[in-house]
């Protein structure tokens, strides 16, 4: 199995111990992204990306070239004045970035479905809570069905690029939470196989040195087999057709925010239908990848 | 090839609420390893004097697991000592609810060349379980447990699915269950075969099972890429629409001289429920020969009963070659005699020409 990425914030005091691992750092702003640079050259870290969570709108960041050496993901609520990010296209167009969407702003459908048309990569962060599943899957079906040119939308076509009819496809990654490729580390070295886990009190955690022999690890082991609890009683989610790619993530939202069952039912039909379309097609242009 | 189903134990360890095994008068007992070492010398001296066949043992139950890892242990024994030279034609396969599998288990399944097990599993709350409550939640954690060693031991498995009164209210979410539990599928749908009055609730008709299959099967041919391995379906579309012959005992009318049930005394008879019903007795192990056994005088009129029904209650069905009137012993719980067609001839019937043939738009021709 290749070696797991490493998330954490950035904080220069863990960077000794975590010497020639591959990193997602989450950084409070960007004007540290220098900092980080020269930390991660002096320890031997290869930033695997840098992620950047603002309350500003996208058209208020000022865009540097020189970020173009960094994998971006910024999650920001909004698109803001199309056209004062317009006037930074020259540069934005040049960065190695992704914007990210939460469904807790309404605007995030049309946002995305605009960026995705200028040639943006964009991602939308389901909240189950949030999300208008209706909107979601227009914009699902935007992403995989429209033959207009657009940039990939993520999760969509993470989903369309990793799936296999008779496979679970997890598109955690998409947010850095997939145990089987991203693990999380506290402020304190302990790691964490999900957000979840490192955010909740009973959280489970382990030691960092554990990390080399982390798949040896039972709470490791059992982390990935946590799917088939949905299968010791017919849970709406194990009877449902779309969880061979949701795998569920929506079950705590089902009763206060119905419709991810069509959702994903939708969603399943439109990645075979996307698969076939694509058979003939060429590959679209990639920037960094989750 | 014939097989042999071997009835280890009529113990078990659950209470499935169909299940006749845990309900039957004279339950508990488990053969003893006299009768198995006696079943592998018969065997080795069948295959000596049959050089060109090869036999089948199905190790069943009760819940066949019961017995223990060092049980079976001895049957690997019994295979290298008393079949030397036949061994290799005899291969093995197990039905287990795979509740009381260990890791123990993993070098016997390899030793005796399994590399599936077949099981069964249902996500109705309170029908698979132990105890007078059925108990399904610490049922399904054994098996999820169970599940976790054969993936990590990449053994396979496929399951049984019983198809009773409870699965009718929702045949789609059974389906996508199933099918998210396993993903390819390995589900093989069948029909509960209920016989007492107490447990009626539970049973369902030829109809009721074609509405059901009916429900599920444009799903799955649309999206048969994803989940291939769903019985009937798969064999109906192998002998329909590909031409390639392959049928289940109870469609092939040529179990006659291919089964033979061994109890844990050493009885033997055609399959699980003659012996059951005490019907098709082929004697006892200790007194007879496998070549005796599967030439057994009884078994003639199980062969007569396809002449009967091809020239009457069969005679011009289009899905005689595919069907041959169903199992003898379907005819018999309803007439108490094998000369008639199954009971369950609308289900073979009724859902291909209902859904099958429809649905595809390839229509069987003999
Ligand atoms: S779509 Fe909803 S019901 Fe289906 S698996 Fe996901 S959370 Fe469960
Ligand atoms: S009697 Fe029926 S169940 Fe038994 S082997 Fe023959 S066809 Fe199969
Ligand atoms: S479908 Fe019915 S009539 Fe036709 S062969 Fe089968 S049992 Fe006989």
């Amino acid at each position: 199995m290749a070696e797991h990425f490493l998330v954490c914030d950035y904080n220069p005091k863990i960077l000794k111990r975590i010497r020639d691992r591959s990193v997602v750092f989450f950084l409070d702003s960007l004007s540290k992204l220098y900092d980080l640079e020269s930390d991660a050259r002096d320890h031997h870290i290869h930033i695997h990306c840098v992620i950047y969570e603002t309350k500003k709108s996208l058209s208020d960041i000022i865009y540097k070239p020189e970020w173009s050496k960094f994998p971006i993901a910024i999650v920001s609520p909004s698109l803001g004045r199309l056209s004062s990010f317009l006037k930074m296209a020259s540069v934005i167009k040049k960065l190695n970035i992704r914007f990210y969407f939460r469904t807790d702003y309404e605007n995030c459908y049309r946002d995305i479905r605009i960026l995705s048309s200028l040639g943006y990569y964009c991602a939308v962060i389901i909240n189950g809570k949030t999300v208008n599943w209706e909107e979601l899957t227009d914009l699902m079906t935007y992403a995989l069905l429209n033959v207009v040119n657009h940039r990939e939308i993520l999760p969509f076509s993470y989903v369309t690029r990793y799936y296999h009819p008779q496979n679970r496809t997890d598109y955690g990654a998409v947010y850095f939470d997939d145990a089987s490729r991203y693990i999380h580390l506290t402020g304190e070295g302990m790691l964490a196989l999900s957000r979840k886990q490192m955010n909740s009190v009973n959280g489970i955690l382990l030691e960092l040195d554990k990390l080399d022999r982390i798949t040896q690890e039972k709470a490791y082991k059992e982390y990935l087999y946590r799917w088939q609890e949905f299968f010791l009683e017919p849970t709406p989610c194990a009877c449902c057709k779309g969880w061979r790619i949701c795998l569920g993530k929506y079950a705590d939202t089902i009763k206060d925010n119905p419709g991810c069952r069509d959702f994903f039912s939708e969603f399943l039909e439109a990645v075979d239908l996307h698969l076939k379309k694509r058979e003939n097609t060429t590959k679209e242009e990639f920037i960094w990848q989750p | 090839m014939a097989t042999i189903i071997i009835k280890v134990t009529e113990k078990c360890n659950s209470n499935c609420r169909y299940c006749d095994v845990v309900r039957k008068e004279n339950t508990g007992k488990t053969m003893s390893l006299d009768i198995i070492r006696l079943l592998f010398q018969r065997t080795n001296e069948y295959l000596l004097d049959n050089p060109d066949e090869t036999l089948d043992f199905l190790w069943h139950g009760g819940e066949p697991l019961l017995p223990g890892a060092a049980y079976y242990k001895h049957i690997i024994d019994f295979q290298k000592n008393y079949c030397p030279d036949t061994g290799n034609r005899i291969s093995h396969s197990i039905q287990t609810n795979l509740t009381c599998f260990t890791e123990e288990f993993v070098s016997i399944f390899n030793a005796m060349g399994i590399k599936s097990v077949g099981t069964s599993y249902d996500p109705e709350p309170h029908m698979r379980g132990p105890g007078k409550n059925i108990d399904t939640l610490s049922y399904n954690k054994k098996f999820i447990r169970a599940l976790k060693i054969l993936d990590k031991y990449d053994i396979g498995w496929g399951m049984i699915y019983v198809v009773t009164g409870m699965s009718l209210k929702d045949p789609l979410g059974v389906f996508y269950f199933l099918t998210n539990f396993l993903l390819t599928g390995g589900v093989n749908f069948n029909p509960v075969l209920i016989y007492d009055e107490e447990r009626k609730y539970l049973s369902v008709t030829p109809v009721q099972f074609v509405e059901f299959l009916g429900a599920i099967f444009p799903v799955w041919w649309e999206n048969r890429n994803r989940y291939p391995d769903v019985e009937p379906f798969k064999s109906l579309v192998n002998n329909i629409i590909h031409g390639h012959r392959s049928l289940a005992c109870v469609d092939s009318g040529s179990c006659t001289y291919h089964h033979i049930n061994i109890s844990p005394e050493g009885d033997t008879s055609q399959c699980g429920r003659s012996s059951d019903w005490k019907l098709l007795d082929y004697g006892n192990i200790r007194d007879s020969k496998i070549s005796e056994i599967l030439r057994h005088p009884e078994r003639d009129q199980l062969e007569k009963r396809n002449r009967i029904l091809m020239e009457g209650e069969c005679a011009g069905c289009r899905f005689w070659e595919i069907c041959h009137g169903g199992c003898p012993l379907d005819a018999w719980s309803k007439h108490r005699d094998f000369n008639h067609k199954s009971e369950w001839c609308y289900a073979k019937k009724g859902f291909i020409e209902k859904y099958f043939e429809p649905v595809t738009g390839s229509i069987f021709k003999p």
